[in-house]
């Protein structure tokens, strides 16, 4: 009989356990960028100039990564709370590395700005896409 | 090498009557499902779009793997199962305007037709959009909905009923014109 109530006991106990597993990992948020340890750092230059010349290699390097981005800032676009800072390539190109900041940020970097970006590349359009990203440091 | 789509949309930029053509980096594509067991929601800010007054066309493209959720699984579980952004990393629809849109300052009611393309299928898609046209600038807002059953995206028994059968995307793009 004790033998038989242990059981029990550890049966409810494990059906217990998995059930809270697998609601905390059901539940549990988005893992920011900020958040992440940092796979590779890069400039901007460098990230833009991998993918435009072969992409599919270039995304087996850094997409999915958390990247720590620097370069200059090229274009600053705020709609509401969003923010999205534009890192430039390098003179003769028109794309760069998109930023979408996961939050707002006070000062605002500004056009000319060398900034140090942390955040999640997830690929290539126009530009390299890095999204939930933070402003390390401005310079 | 520069992919297809940019092409395409290099070509809509491109022509002439270039003061009528507007396009943004940044612009939002949501999406939201509503069940009564779960409420669904995610986020692009990365849509690149282009709309040409002139020549009455819209073009969108956009990355799968910019789509945010609030849940970890569930942005994991769109991108490896339902979507297969490895396999087909971008969504994209052209289309064309109908209806009256000038280039003066108002608000313009207008219908968008074209061609989705999303988990490597296309089909027409039809919705009701307005465009906002102020100095040096044109934005899009557009709401219509989408099958994921249209577009091969098979969604587990399992989960079925916290999905719901037809997905509300709202598109938004604040476009500038282009300065060439």
């Amino acid at each position: 009989m004790t033998r038989k109530k242990t059981i029990l006991f550890a049966a409810v106990f494990l059906c217990l356990v998995a059930g809270g597993t697998g609601y905390y990992l059901y539940n549990k948020p988005r893992t920011t960028a900020a958040e992440a340890h940092t796979d590779d750092s890069v400039t901007a230059r460098e990230l833009y100039g991998t993918f435009a010349k072969d992409e599919k290699t270039a995304g087996k390097l850094y997409e999915n990564k958390v990247l720590e981005v620097t370069g200059t800032v090229m274009n600053v676009e705020q709609n509401g709370k969003e923010v999205s800072v534009l890192l430039a390539a390098g003179e003769s190109d028109s794309g760069g590395v998109n930023c979408s900041l996961a939050e707002n940020t006070d000062p605002l970097p500004k056009s000319g700005e060398t900034i140090r970006v942390k955040g999640k590349c997830t690929g290539f359009l126009m530009d390299v896409s890095l999204v939930d990203a933070t402003i390390l440091t401005t310079k | 090498m520069k992919p297809m789509y940019v092409m395409a949309l290099a070509s809509l930029l491109y022509l002439p009557a270039k003061a009528q053509t507007f396009m943004t980096r940044n612009g939002k594509v949501n999406f939201y499902s509503k069940t009564p067991l779960e409420d669904i929601k995610a986020e692009n800010r990365q849509v690149v779009a282009a709309i040409d007054l002139g020549k009455k066309t819209v073009a969108l493209t956009l990355l799968q793997k910019n789509f945010l959720f609030e849940k970890q699984l569930m942005q994991d579980h769109y991108n490896e199962n339902y979507v297969e952004s490895d396999k087909f990393p971008k969504a994209q629809f052209t289309g064309t305007i109908t209806g009256n849109v000038g280039t003066s300052p108002g608000t313009y009611k207008v219908q968008i037709s074209g061609n989705l393309t999303l988990h490597g299928v296309t089909k027409p898609v039809n919705a009701p959009a307005e465009l906002e046209v102020a100095d040096g600038k044109v934005t899009g807002k557009a709401d219509f909905k989408v099958k994921p059953s249209d577009f091969d995206i098979k969604i587990p028994a399992l989960v079925k009923d916290k999905i719901a059968s037809e997905i509300t995307v709202q598109v938004l793009a604040a476009c500038t014109a282009l300065s060439k």
